[in-house]
């Protein structure tokens, strides 16, 4: 949760990543790998249960692509492609019942026989189970049948285009049916899905083991012994683990660690920039709790746009990348990243990326404001924060604003941010592959995460309007408009996308990352 | 009143004999000194920051990230650019200030509750043993760690977790002082002179175990600066732009390879800070304690 | 004797009971509500209300209390954040603190005791005043930045030992003392100042006793006299201090282990802190204060039986 925080923005990945850059290993002509061995993957934080219906941490889903495979994944292009399915979904005319084949001869962990029934019960249980992260996720899937052994059909109350990239997710993990009955809710204590490797043993805080799978239907492909996860929070520990080689597989390299790492021979660096964003959140109606009535909360930067624009002309979001992220980011103003295929609504509006000093004065004394403008700014506990929290103070101090950090410890900011007790609030969000859920959520006026309680007409019908849009133009047509109001009220001001880098030893060929940032090494191996 | 009451004059005489008798004493010990002076240069550094710093502690420039020392920075810039030396200068005041209040915010709670329980007895004792014991029960840590997460992290809260932290130890100790005073001879002649409880206690019990307290507050004051920098360095304390040396030390542990300097210099300081503070408490212990001679 | 255990034993529990009530208090009173923890990136509402309905956090505070003391009793602690059993974790981490508390007790020893010994034998001399500025040193050394500057010169520049980590015993004995150095070292000296003073101050009161004064009149090697006679006693009151010292040793391993990411118990109370993870936490807190009350108690009984004449005299302190 916490790796939504512009302070462990290296950290932050997205669900989907879109960099041209997405890197792999060893493509063409990979060399020979050895078969056993162990290889260790250290992550900057402890996955929550391993349970597919429960699951809600990025790490965790590391941990799924090796012992959880999927109805669909995803190919190197990003493409959604079958996996325990054995083709794509196939559509009834109203869209609304939806029909998918399954693979044959496919054995659970534990050796029993995957098969529709075994889907059906975990979509039912997703979709059922009290504390279910998936519900809301398949929420239009009214019921799921087992026709015959291997085909299941759903049944949806509405055109519901993301589905199968939610199948493609932990919404698509089929859960051994044996292992649900034994383990209930416990489920997390031992995990068993259809992977190549399979849970052996997880000490919380510090590692998570996998050891091979004697069922896995593809494991003539698969060398390793096992994969032990190692849990290591801290980012220069992380880091100095990887260039002793005690660990082969670095997921978040800090920024103070790239260089030498960069430099280091024995070690390759995999990059994938985010689909999410950071930035910083301005409370402008959000008086009563975030999607209760909004009115104007009243302090001066809700009050008046023109001081919005100015705290935002004054910020220097170069500087920002170099100071604090010695570079390793991807400064942009929009809610989608370059390189998504919807950064074409945004392409051409403006966006500066080094300060504006005198345009932020003009717009500061246009406010009538009498300086100095007090603003306080919700952010983390952590050094980066405070860093982060700085060069911002002192960035918008000569144009007129005295900026009064508030560093809040996680959890206790996004209780006050829901609440709306806040004035502005250093935060992000990990992004989605579709638009909308980049979006929609933070400005329509409905929308669930509007935490600053914007409300504007303008931007309430395009976003609605993008919806329901009948062709990918239509859509960028309309965010395009709402953007374009965005950027002129400020309930947002986007800073920038965080940029994941994984660190692979030398030793090993065939980690992979694609661009939704995570570690693929099922087939990884030792090279001989 | 205090002409019949022989105890007072005779103690009154003798104590002015003492202190001349501990001036020397302590006067004799190089390192108990040198302690004080140290010790009082920190509070000085402190209490002048603004004119012994060359620039504001939250003065960035950045330009100069991470600049070597030069005689423009004596000790070189931080990762925003910013005077190590002017931000050490700055940070004495936290940390000083978290020593100096969370030592006597912890006396204020502990000797009055340590003197009822030693000297009245009867059912406080037990009843407050019991609750010190509690309080002992948790890692001081985990006690600090924990205040400062619900109270919020800010100096203020630190220093307050702090000296509730340190509280239970310096129950212990007034109630010690307090239940072996109470058997003096002066004290059981007070009381048959039928003299109140609070001017027992305020006249003959307490400034008795004054130089008990002083030693323990000199020895509590080096180990609340270094909690603090505790507290800090787990993001609980002091909050940015302000600095203290533990937030220093927090903000230097991501350059440990490319600038070990940034960690070294703010360690250094609370070090040579808490020593200072240390070698002060021990000699002043050698001194006021009769019991020790050396 | 058995009156004096049972007193001893009753005001035990009553601490331990207390104790459980300031956990359980202490927990809710963090900021934060653990639903939001729980209720992922988007916070479904239903999710959350399911979260709080899963761990009772709307029912009334003694009923939630009572639930949970109820199942504590019985050596159960719930379920933590990832679904695991708060028990069974608990009891994985506390041999990674107790070898470190161990192996810290063992620099500590090493270098505590015989300049403890030789201080107060060479009392005045410049070996004491070595000793006792020595240890005056190592209680004003912040023991985290000695690790960090450790790590720095140790790990980082000379690449001698590594940064961080844990590697079990069992697995690799070699690996695993390599990375326990250093942490070890960083609790161990500040132990050692500790111990090196108590150590001091037992031993010059054991050096002047009758006993001692006899044995030498007796004409015994001076070596047996303070090796065998002194030294013995002294180090009855040595271990008792070295007891009492688990608390610190414990708020020590919290920031150590934070320092050299070690699993053990300290980081994981900072990470169940910073997670809201309600169970594990009272879990582990409670741990931690009935291991400081058991150790406290036995301490108490050994001290007693080594030394009946406390019996008489202690009085609740």
């Amino acid at each position: 949760m916490k790796r939504f925080r512009a302070h462990s923005a290296l950290l932050v990945v997205a669900a989907l990543a879109v960099a041209a850059t997405a890197a792999t290993a060893a493509t063409s002509a990979a060399p020979p790998l050895k078969n056993g061995g162990t290889l260790t993957i250290g992550l900057e934080s402890d996955p929550d249960a391993l349970d597919p219906t429960l699951a809600r941490t990025f790490v965790g889903r590391i941990v799924f692509i090796h012992m959880c495979e999927k109805l669909y994944d995803l190919n190197r292009k990003l493409e959604i492609v079958p996996q325990l399915a054995a083709s794509l979904p196939k559509l009834s005319a109203d869209k609304q019942t939806v029909t998918i084949a399954l693979r044959r001869g496919i054995k659970f962990n534990d050796g029993t026989a995957f098969d529709a029934a075994a889907v059906k019960k975990s979509l039912d249980r997703h979709k059922t189970l009290p504390r279910s992260t998936r519900a809301s996720e398949i929420s239009p899937v009214t019921s799921v049948d087992a026709r015959g052994k291997y085909t299941v059909v759903l049944h949806l109350s509405e055109r519901y285009s993301p589905l199968t990239a939610q199948l493609a997710d932990r919404a698509g993990m089929v859960m051994s049916p044996k292992a649900l009955d034994d383990l209930g809710d416990r489920f997390a204590t031992n995990p068993v899905c259809v992977g190549a490797f399979m849970y052996k043993e997880r000490q919380a805080g510090d590692h998570i083991t996998l050891g091979k799978s004697p069922y896995y239907y593809g494991r003539k492909n698969v060398h390793l012994d096992s994969i032990v996860f190692k849990i290591i929070t801290d980012p220069s520990a992380r880091s100095q683990n990887l260039r002793s080689h005690d660990i082969e597989v670095e997921n978040a390299i800090p920024s103070t660690e790239l260089r030498a790492i960069t430099a280091d021979r024995s070690l390759r660096v995999l990059k994938s920039t985010s689909i999410g964003y950071q930035g910083i959140t301005l409370n402008i109606g959000n008086k009563n709790g975030v999607t209760k009535a909004y009115e104007n909360v009243g302090t001066a930067i809700a009050r008046s746009s023109d001081l919005r624009r100015a705290f935002e002309l004054a910020l220097d979001r170069k500087v920002i990348n170099r100071v604090i992220f010695g570079g390793t980011t991807q400064p942009d103003c929009f809610p989608w990243a370059p390189g998504s295929p919807w950064y074409a609504a945004v392409r051409g509006l403006p966006c500066h990326l080094t300060a504006n000093v005198n345009a932020a004065k003009a717009a500061f004394a246009r406010s009538g404001a009498k300086a100095p403008v007090t603003v306080k700014l919700m952010l983390g506990t952590d050094p980066i924060a405070a860093r982060l929290g700085q060069v911002i103070q002192s960035m918008v101090k000569p144009i007129g604003f005295d900026v009064e950090l508030q560093p809040t410890e996680f959890t206790t900011s996004l209780n006050r941010q829901d609440a709306g007790n806040y004035e502005t609030f250093q935060i992000g969000w990990s992004g989605r592959v579709d638009p909308d859920g980049n979006f929609y959520q933070f400005v329509n006026s409905k929308g669930s995460q509007n935490t600053s309680g914007y409300a504007n007409g303008i931007v309430d019908r395009a976003t609605n309007n993008a919806r329901k849009a009948a062709t990918t133009k239509a859509r960028v047509a309309s965010y395009r408009a709402a953007v374009k109001q965005v950027l002129k009220d400020l309930p947002l001001i986007y800073l920038w996308h965080p940029v994941n880098r994984v660190g692979a030893s030398r030793t090993v060929s065939g980690v992979q990352v694609y661009g939704d940032g995570l570690i693929r090494s099922q087939f990884a191996g030792f090279k001989k | 009143m205090s002409a019949i009451d022989p105890s007072v004059s005779i103690e009154l005489t003798g104590r002015a004999r003492r202190r001349r008798l501990v001036r020397k004493r302590f006067l004799r010990r190089p390192f108990a000194v040198a302690g004080l002076v140290v010790a009082l240069a920190f509070i000085v550094v402190a209490i002048f920051a603004p004119v012994v710093a060359p620039y504001a502690p939250d003065a960035s420039d950045f330009s100069q990230i991470l600049a070597k020392p030069s005689p423009e920075h004596l000790l070189g810039t931080d990762e925003l650019g910013r005077d190590v030396f002017s931000r050490i200068v700055w940070g004495s005041r936290a940390s000083i200030q978290a020593g100096v209040f969370a030592t006597l915010l912890a006396m204020a709670i502990a000797v009055p509750i340590g003197l009822a329980a030693g000297y009245y007895r009867g059912w406080i004792d037990p009843v407050i043993a019991r609750l010190t014991d509690v309080m002992l029960a948790f890692p001081f840590l985990i006690i600090a760690v924990a205040l400062a997460a619900i109270l919020g992290p800010s100096l203020r809260n630190a220093t307050i977790a702090l000296a509730i932290g340190a509280a239970p130890a310096l129950i212990r100790i007034s109630r010690g002082e307090a239940l072996s005073l109470r058997e003096e001879d002066y004290v059981r002649a007070a009381i048959a002179n039928g003299a109140s409880d609070v001017r027992i206690l305020r006249r003959h019990v307490l400034p008795n175990m004054l130089s008990t307290l002083i030693v323990q507050a000199t020895v509590t004051i080096p180990a609340a600066i270094i909690g603090e920098a505790v507290l800090s360095f787990l993001g609980l304390g002091v909050q940015s732009p302000a600095t203290s040396w533990g937030v220093m030390l927090s903000d230097a542990k991501d350059y440990l390879g490319e600038a070990p300097r940034l960690a070294f210099y703010p360690g250094m300081a609370i070090f040579l800070c808490s020593l200072s503070f240390n070698l002060l408490g021990d000699g002043l212990r050698d001194v006021l304690d009769p019991r020790t001679t050396r | 004797m058995g009156g004096f255990l049972l007193s001893k034993l009753g005001a035990a529990l009553v601490v331990l009971v207390i104790s459980s009530m300031l956990v359980f208090l202490g927990v809710r009173a963090l900021p934060g509500d653990p639903a939001t923890a729980l209720g992922a990136e988007n916070r479904d509402p239903a999710v959350m209300a399911a979260v709080r309905s899963k761990y009772g956090l709307d029912d009334p505070l003694p009923i939630q209390y009572l639930h949970w003391a109820g199942l504590a009793v019985r050596g159960d602690l719930g379920t933590d954040q990832r679904e695991l059993s708060v028990a069974e974790t608990i009891v994985d981490r506390i041999p990674i603190t107790l070898e470190l508390a161990g192996l810290s007790i063992l620099i500590g020893a090493l270098i505590g005791l015989p300049a403890g010994i030789i201080a107060a034998y060479r009392r005045g001399k410049p070996e004491d005043y070595a000793a006792t500025t020595g240890a005056l040193v190592g209680l004003s050394v912040p023991h985290f930045w000695l690790g960090l500057m450790m790590i720095s010169l140790f790990a980082v520049h000379l690449d001698w030992l590594p940064a961080g980590g844990y590697v079990p015993f069992s697995e690799d004995p070699a690996a695993n003392l390599q990375h326990m150095l250093m942490p070890a070292i960083v609790l161990g000296t500040g132990l050692s100042a500790v111990l090196m003073r108590q150590m001091r101050s037992s031993m010059l009161g054991s050096l002047s006793a009758d006993y001692v004064r006899t044995a030498r009149a007796k004409g015994l090697p001076e070596r047996t006299v303070v090796l065998k006679h002194a030294l013995r006693n002294s180090l009855i009151t040595v271990t008792t201090v070295l007891g009492l010292q688990l608390g610190a040793l414990i708020s020590g391993a919290v920031i150590t282990e934070q320092i050299f990411v070690i699993p053990g118990f300290g980081r994981l109370t900072i990470d169940a802190i910073n997670q809201r993870d309600y169970t594990l936490l009272q879990g582990v807190v409670l741990v931690a204060a009935a291991g400081y009350v058991v150790v406290n108690l036995t301490v108490d009984v050994m001290y007693s039986v080594l030394n009946p004449r406390i019996r008489v005299s202690s009085k609740p302190a």
